[in-house]
């Protein structure tokens, strides 16, 4: 409230700088002070150099001269004033009030609308810190960090050093620190799991193998906890198998509890999945479902080629689909049609050149 | 709330400028004198919020508010305040930030001098200037916004490219800035002369402070910036022909070429459409420098972010002003009245081909720079254009223009006689070569270029020293005579001397880097190294922390025919949070040259390695830069209006349209 209260008073003031310009009385006609001034400089300092001595009296009144007739000429070289009382003048100074009175408020809270947050706080260092300790976080880790290279086998200081490198940033100590926590802490499924996910975090959000064994060495002692899970089902996703990722993320949000705080996340994985899975779709359909619907597939493929172009791996796409259907005519036929298409493309046609050989084999090899 | 009320003025700054661009416009084609004084009002309100947004980054900044994405991506709480401020233009967002705020600067201050300006050129200037600010307002809320917020705040913020955590960061890029955007006011005095349809000297007049500010600023902006990359990068030099290096430099011609054109404009009220070209052409060359260091179209540490959006809007920006000013250009220029005529043995004349030399060495330093970049993106081919084109194309404009600069300021303005010039600069000459001949005798021979270079250096000094002396010194004067004249000479030919001596003392500098001596191998503790008449001892290397960094400090104990004469430290930095190294050169100025020890790998055995240089007067590069940009100032403070004086005799030369 006190924010918009600040941008109103803001803008008012600008509406009201370009207003008073336009409410203000005129001056009397005539050339501006600007050119009176420089013609009156302009002696002044002749006058000057003539007490100098570097010109001489008799110069002076051609010097003089000179200046009143650049004076004149800049004078009768101007535009005549238009009147400034009148209708036309009037009218004009009411339509640039409108444009300052609309055009100030318009353009700034939409190009405010763009990006603006009016509703978060400010996060300076000094509120994030905890007031009551009035610890300098990074002094306690300095020290801490200083025990620890005296006494490195304390486990406890690698507990409780791991999350604390995790929101600096320092992803590299933190794995350090987890390995060390789960070395001399003992090992349990919730040290394990936050290990791997500072490994993950190490390599940039990949789930690498060493991440995904700890994960799964997690979920060996503790089956549900979430943390593994989710990391597992990322770890399926990454790797393409779709299917797979979708159960296991589905299986996940149906464990979950209302307010977990991780819930949109995995919410976010399942739409972004369930929205990129046709093929897996059509792979968990019955035999003959399933080949039907890929020949159809195949067949939009051909008739979309067909009447658009389309690029070369397409078409090697589309012969070789109808080579693993079994369509030995109609992959022929696609495939004369390429080569016609890509004459002038030696790089496409030897794209072409395997597919060519594959079907002047025998027809038994080219069974699925 | 102090971000997002900066956020909310850099809308207001957009929705002013446009203001400030339409309704002055409209006033000045309508010639309606309260349209016409919106601009004053509207640029100070344009400015004051620019300046608000700036000042709540620099909060957000000094709090470290990771709230906003650009302190977080940028900054980090260990890192010195001074750091944490200038870290602020440190970046893409801040520095168009920074960029904006100039702007409106240049656009505030010509709003306050309102008694020097006639309403009209002062309404369409600022109207024209109001434009470039709401294109670089748009640029910035739309593809760069710097008050872009994050939730939840990070803990700890990723640092500041570290080779960027250095004094020069507070002083190299405000100063460049104030150079580069300064000239824009020259442009929108152009393009205001242009809409207007008439120049003369009063606009002569008008311009000739900001140009000579802007040129001062962008001299030691280009100085600092040099220095820095001398001593921060490690590799001994000082200019490189890098295309970031040419890009300020383009300007940097045209500006010096645009302030003895106005010179002469003011003063002859000739060469009007020229100057108004030259205006035009420097606030090209700097928009074009501000095209090729921030779209990521070159790689370098000014390159903050490679985004092709951003590449492509200020392409647009670009070519939207450039393209204007120049179709401006071709529309009316012909409509303005042309200026007086002269011999072309003058002063004027002279000017002229300054001006022409001047224009030719930017040419060429213009395709050096732009040809590779344009033959990559055509064909893909990445050529280097490097120090030997420069040297063949730029030195040999550059050298006859240098030796013109005593003739010129020695010849009478309107008819010059060059054979009295050439008496009056006997002595000078003399002089310089006698300095050549005691070089020689000094070093014992040396490169001829590098000799004649300083012979010449000698003469720029001493021509411009002399000329002052002639003016002062009427044959057989007393001394109360010459001392009063000498009171008496405007501060603007005191300016000018000094400006040109600065360079002869530039001049003198770069020819002395024929001597350097630079040795490059292995040291072990205890050590010795040879450079020049100098001897470095390791004394030890030893680690040190210090904030956000760790730095291994090599230090060397000088000598000098073998007596000790100090201690000298180079390093090797790392930076944790980026986990970048750095190296920072070691330096001592001893008179006016200086030893320069770079830190190289380490060896298994103990031994380090290093790159150590003795380069006698090297100092005196950013010296006479420092004297000639005082120079300008000195001539800024002069206020005064040049009167040709015309003489019965020529007066027709001197008005011819009457």
């Amino acid at each position: 409230m006190v924010l918009w209260l600040l941008f109103a008073s803001m803008m008012g003031a600008a509406i009201l700088a370009v207003l008073w310009p336009l409410s203000r009385p005129l001056a009397a006609g005539g050339p501006s002070t600007g050119e009176k001034s420089f013609v009156k400089d302009q002696i002044r300092e002749i006058e000057r150099d003539v007490a100098r001595g570097f010109l001489s009296p008799a110069d002076k009144d051609v010097a003089i001269a000179e200046v009143g007739r650049r004076f004149l000429r800049t004078v009768a070289g101007g535009p005549a004033k238009s009147p400034a009382q009148g209708e036309l003048a009037l009218r004009r100074r009411r339509a640039a009030s409108a444009v300052a009175l609309s055009m100030i408020p318009l353009v700034s809270l939409a190009f405010y609308s763009l990006r603006g947050s009016p509703h978060l706080p400010a996060a300076p260092l000094s509120g994030r810190l905890s007031d009551s300790a009035q610890m300098d976080l990074q002094q306690a880790v300095a020290r801490i960090e200083a025990h620890l290279a005296n006494a490195p086998d304390d486990g406890r200081g690698w507990t409780i050093l791991a999350p604390i490198y995790v929101r600096m940033g320092r992803v590299d100590d933190a794995v350090k620190a987890y390995s060390a926590s789960l070395r001399l802490e003992g090992d349990n499924a919730a040290r394990r799991a936050d290990l791997g996910e500072a490994q993950v975090l190490n390599s940039g959000g990949l789930v690498t193998a060493d991440a995904l064994e700890n994960f799964k060495a997690a979920l060996a002692q503790e089956p549900r906890l979430a943390k593994a899970r989710y990391y597992v089902a990322l770890a399926a996703e990454q790797d393409g198998r779709v299917d797979e990722a979708l159960r296991l993320f589905r299986a996940l949000r149906g464990d979950a509890g209302k307010d977990e705080p991780w819930v949109p996340t995995v919410d976010t994985h399942i739409a972004r999945l369930a929205r990129n899975a046709p093929a897996d779709a059509i792979a968990r359909l019955p035999d003959a479902e399933r080949n039907e619907a890929i020949r159809g597939m195949v067949a939009g493929l051909a008739a979309r080629l067909e009447a658009e172009g389309g690029r070369i791996d397409e078409w090697v796409r589309l012969v070789r689909s109808q080579i693993v259907l079994g369509a030995r005519a109609e992959a022929l036929s696609a495939l004369s049609k390429a080569r016609d298409r890509f004459k002038d493309d030696k790089a496409a046609l030897a794209e072409l050149e395997p597919l060519a050989e594959a079907l002047s084999r025998p027809s038994g090899e080219q069974k699925p | 709330m102090i971000v997002e009320l900066g956020h909310f003025a850099l809308t207001l700054a957009l929705a002013l400028s446009l203001v400030q661009f339409i309704l002055p416009l409209w006033g000045a084609l309508a010639n309606d004198e309260p349209l016409m004084n919106v601009a004053g009002p509207a640029a100070l309100g344009t400015f004051a919020a620019v300046a608000f947004a700036f000042l709540a980054l620099v909060h957000a900044y000094v709090t470290s508010d990771f709230s906003v994405l650009n302190v977080v991506e940028n900054s980090h709480t260990l890192k010195p305040t001074l750091y944490k401020i200038s870290g602020v233009w440190g970046n893409h967002e801040g520095s168009m930030l920074l960029w904006v705020f100039i702007l409106a600067l240049f656009a505030a201050l010509v709003a306050t001098a309102r008694h020097t300006l006639p309403l009209r050129l002062r309404a369409l200037t600022l109207s024209v200037q109001a434009l470039i600010a709401a294109a670089f307002l748009l640029f910035l809320l739309v593809s760069s916004n710097p008050f872009t917020r994050v939730n939840p705040a990070p803990f700890e913020g990723q640092d500041l490219n570290p080779i960027l955590q250095d004094i020069g960061l507070a002083i190299h890029p405000p100063l460049l800035y104030i150079g580069y955007v300064g000239i824009s006011i020259s442009f929108s005095f152009a393009a205001a002369a242009l809409i207007e349809g008439r120049i003369d000297a009063l606009w002569a007049r008008a311009v000739r402070p900001w140009t000579l500010t802007a040129w001062v600023f962008l001299t030691l902006g280009i100085a600092m910036g040099s220095y820095w990359a001398y001593y921060e990068l490690g590799w001994g030099g000082w200019w490189f022909w890098d295309p970031v290096e040419n890009a300020s430099f383009m300007p940097w011609l045209a500006a010096t070429a645009l302030l003895h054109s106005t010179v002469v404009m003011e003063k002859r009220d000739a060469l009007k459409v020229w100057t108004i070209l030259l205006a035009i052409v420097g606030f090209s060359l700097s928009l074009l420098g501000t095209f090729l260091v921030r779209s990521g179209v070159l790689t370098s540490v000014h390159t903050f972010a490679t985004d092709p959006a951003r590449g492509a809007f200020i392409l647009g920006i670009l070519v939207f002003f450039i393209g204007g000013a120049f179709a401006l250009f071709a529309w009316r220029a012909p409509l303005l009245r042309h200026g007086g005529l002269f011999a072309p043995v003058s002063r004027e004349g002279a000017l002229v081909l300054n001006n022409l030399f001047l224009a030719t060495a930017c040419a060429t330093v213009f395709i050096g720079t732009l040809y590779p970049l344009a033959l990559e993106s055509l064909t893909g081919e990445k050529i280097s254009v490097g120090a030997p084109y420069f040297e063949a194309t730029f030195l040999p404009i550059m050298l006859p223009l240098l030796f013109l600069i005593p003739i010129g300021q020695t010849l009478a303005w309107k008819r010059g006689e060059l054979l009295g010039a050439a008496q009056r600069l006997m002595g000078a000459f003399a002089l310089a070569i006698a300095a050549g001949l005691a070089v020689i005798a000094i070093t014992e021979g040396g490169p001829v270029l590098a000799i004649v270079s300083i012979g010449l250096g000698f003469f720029i000094i001493f021509g411009a020293v002399s000329d002052t002396i002639t003016r002062c010194w009427p044959k057989g004067a007393q001394l109360g005579v010459v001392w009063r004249r000498a009171v008496g000479l405007p501060r603007s030919a005191w300016g000018t001397t000094l400006a040109h001596a600065g360079v002869g003392v530039v001049v003198i500098g770069i020819a002395a880097s024929a001597w350097s001596t630079e040795d490059i191998t292995l040291v072990k503790p205890g050590g010795r190294v040879q450079v020049g008449p100098y001897s470095l001892r390791l004394d030890g290397v030893f680690p040190r922390a210090f904030g956000n960094y760790r730095e291994e400090v090599a230090r060397f104990m000088v000598s000098h025919h073998g007596r000790d004469i100090g201690a000298l430290e180079a390093s090797k930095r790392l930076y944790t949070t980026r986990g970048m190294p750095t190296t920072e050169a070691g330096i001592m100025t001893i008179g006016l040259g200086q030893l320069y020890v770079s830190l190289g790998d380490n060896e298994a055995d103990g031994a380090i390695g290093l790159r150590a240089y003795w380069k006698p007067y090297v100092t005196l590069i950013w010296l006479g830069s420092i004297i000639m940009a005082a120079g300008g100032l000195l001539s800024l403070t002069d206020r005064r209006i040049r009167v040709g004086v015309p003489r019965r005799r020529i007066h027709v030369a001197a008005v011819p349209a009457e």
